[in-house]
């Protein structure tokens, strides 16, 4: 008899319990890897995901950098389009919980939340809603390029351009 | 009635996006196969979409039990002719690192696969809830109608079973 064989072939419950664990990193569907978090607007919630794919793709050089956009704060104070922080309150009790997605590159991993808050002007009770993104970038050390964080700075505007874009009155 | 029409959809995505998870995870507790546990999502979210009848009561169980009929139809119509061919696609849709470590790879999960289908049901769907989308004990509980002591009973001796199956069929400890 082969102890040695027979004791490498036992399983305990913790065996069983990594194996598994190890076993369904793979197994589960992407989309169904992280919890659900309270639903969106699904027309946002879908260009949203269409342009931080694009992103994601541009900016894949990017190593552990972290953007943050928000669109209630894009819009200088005393702006054009009477949309200025001066004019907008928040309403944290609108805020949506992020939506967390995760695109898996050659270079990387790229993550991306997703949220919506509901704003009001103040002056035309106009309600609002802010569409926010926020894009971590986990990729190689070995793509750090100067000239590409530059490419990078530029995508970021474009980004920032369609985030702006997208703030439009709740339909009632 | 424009209103209805563009608010069904928008329902119906949320409520993929909220239940979808836990059902993709009964379908897999059903046929171990994660290909065709999100088949099995997609056709019965197609077919409440389609849905003219009486209203849906209770639209997750209803959306469960079509989903485990289609299933169940499924495996009676592709029961001898599935498995070569999902180990190919297995291999040919994953990144290609090493054939060969891919091969052992997909052989490995299949044997756990294998040894998940010889489960009980209900054991194979507690572990499938633990640990393919990290429920605690009493969030399956509550699914379940159950109490969280129970499930962890069932838990412990889900793992003991699969402990025994996957050393009777001889998979080695640590080839995952």
């Amino acid at each position: 008899m082969d102890t040695s064989s027979n004791k490498k072939n036992k399983f305990s419950e913790a065996d069983v319990d990594s194996l598994l664990t190890n076993f369904f990193l793979d197994e589960v569907p992407v989309e169904f890897r992280e919890e659900p978090t309270t639903a969106v607007a699904s027309s946002s919630a879908n260009s949203t995901r269409t342009a931080w794919a694009v992103m994601a793709t541009t900016a894949a050089a990017l190593m552990f950098a972290v953007i943050v956009f928000q669109s209630t704060g894009s819009t200088p104070q005393g702006g054009h389009d009477g949309h200025s922080m001066a004019n907008t309150s928040l309403i944290p009790a609108d805020t949506v919980t992020p939506v967390t997605d995760r695109i898996q590159t050659e270079e990387g991993t790229v993550e991306m939340k997703t949220w919506l808050t509901k704003e009001q002007d103040t002056e035309s009770g106009t309600d609002l809603t802010g569409i926010h993104f926020e894009l971590e970038f986990d990729l190689e050390p070995d793509t750090v390029d100067p000239d590409e964080e530059e490419a990078n700075d530029d995508s970021s505007s474009r980004l920032k351009d369609h985030e702006d874009s997208t703030i439009a009155p709740d339909v009632e | 009635m424009s209103n209805e029409q563009s608010e069904r959809p928008a329902t119906l995505e949320e409520m993929y996006k909220n239940q979808g998870r836990e059902l993709w995870a009964l379908f897999y507790a059903h046929c171990s196969d994660p290909e065709r546990a999100q088949d099995a999502l997609q056709e019965s979210f197609l077919r409440l979409q389609a849905h003219k009848g009486e209203p849906i009561r209770d639209p997750r169980a209803w959306l469960l039990r079509v989903g485990r009929n289609w299933l169940r139809d499924v495996a009676r119509r592709k029961s001898s002719s599935t498995k070569p061919s999902d180990r190919l696609d297995d291999m040919a849709g994953k990144r290609s690192i090493d054939p060969s470590s891919q091969l052992v790879g997909s052989e490995m999960k299949q044997h756990v696969r294998d040894a998940l289908g010889e489960l009980k049901p209900e054991d194979r769907e507690v572990l499938v809830l633990r640990y393919a989308i990290g429920w605690s004990s009493n969030r399956i509980a509550e699914t379940l109608q159950s109490t969280a002591a129970a499930v962890d009973m069932r838990l412990s001796r889900a793992r003991r079973r699969l402990a025994t199956i996957l050393e009777e069929s001889g998979f080695r400890n640590g080839h995952i």
